[in-house]
């Protein structure tokens, strides 16, 4: 088996939303979807170069959906989990879950 | 909508003509119940973003793009052109071709050597020269006090000055290679649409 592909929390933070919002991931979902969870709002700098760089590792994919007119006509990029990237969040979130173990913080449980 | 189509065209520079689309599509619809200010500073944080992911993912590639061509605009300026522009410098037209159009023209070759980041090369040449210039000034730091008194300067002065003085060729460096990356989305954007 080859060794997950290493993950910095952000891309971690993207990802998870991605798999959080299923189907209806794109950028702006994606977005808010990590400021409703996270608290922090996302530069779309960091969120786009961030996306790019998943892409580039392979662990999400992307395709192109319907142009709307909100939009001005531009047609809406979703963005998927592949399974090399369930893989990476899965290693990355194990690591943390390890980490914790024994630890008591102030309103964190784990399992 | 005029503003969207130039926001394409500026995101086009550092991405892939379909991605700078759904990207000023996001913006768009977010853009609905905010500024225009929000929308163009947007716009230049993730312009900018990219721009450093280019030099960051290929960063070993951006060095060597820079000092290569670097090692060129030595070449051609000492060897090939510094004696001409000393014999010929009455003729002005000529020593504003070499001022003005021989960075362009370094701008434009780098960008040509580096498909898919032309822009970040351009910055990692700009980079190279910056670093060269500051170099050569920075002893003058420890031997401004062994001048005589009526020949000492102040180096931070002369420091400040050189890199001003870099700046000019700096941005026609970038414009160079801008000038040859607009022709090769626009390239793409033709083979996208036929």
């Amino acid at each position: 088996m080859s060794k997950p592909v290493s993950l910095g929390e952000f891309e971690q933070v993207i990802l998870l939303a991605i798999l959080r919002l299923g189907e209806n991931a794109y950028g702006v979902s994606i977005k808010s979807e990590i400021a409703i969870c996270t608290g922090r709002k996302p530069s779309p700098g960091a969120l786009y170069t961030g996306l790019n760089r998943l892409e580039e590792k392979q662990l999400v994919s992307s395709h192109t959906g319907d142009p709307s007119p909100v939009r001005g006509g531009r047609a809406k990029r979703y963005y998927n989990v592949t399974p090399k990237g369930i893989e990476a969040v899965t290693a990355a979130q194990r690591g943390f879950q390890s980490l914790l173990k024994g630890l008591d913080l102030p309103g964190v449980s784990h399992a | 909508m005029p503003k969207a189509a130039l926001a394409e065209r500026i995101l086009e520079m550092v991405t892939r003509p379909q991605r700078s689309a759904s990207i000023v599509g996001d913006l768009l619809e977010e853009a609905s119940n905010r500024s225009a200010l929000w929308f163009w500073l947007s716009l230049l944080h993730i312009f900018v973003s990219h721009l450093f992911q280019d030099l960051r993912a290929h960063r070993l590639r951006m060095m060597w793009l820079g000092f290569s061509e670097f090692l060129i605009f030595v070449i051609v300026v000492v060897f090939v052109m510094g004696e001409f522009i000393e014999v010929k410098s009455y003729f002005r037209p000529y020593r504003e071709i070499v001022h003005y159009g021989l960075p362009i023209l370094l701008g434009w070759h780098i960008a040509r050597r580096s498909r898919g980041c032309e822009l970040a090369s351009g910055v990692s040449l700009i980079s190279v020269i910056l670093i060269f210039r500051a170099v050569l000034v920075l002893p003058l730091f420890w031997t401004y006090r062994m001048m005589p008194p009526d020949l000492q300067v102040d180096p931070y002065t002369v420091f400040m000055h050189t890199i001003y003085g870099t700046i000019p060729f700096c941005v026609l460096i970038i414009l160079g290679s801008f000038i040859c990356r607009f022709r090769m989305s626009a390239c793409r954007r033709k083979l996208l649409l036929s």
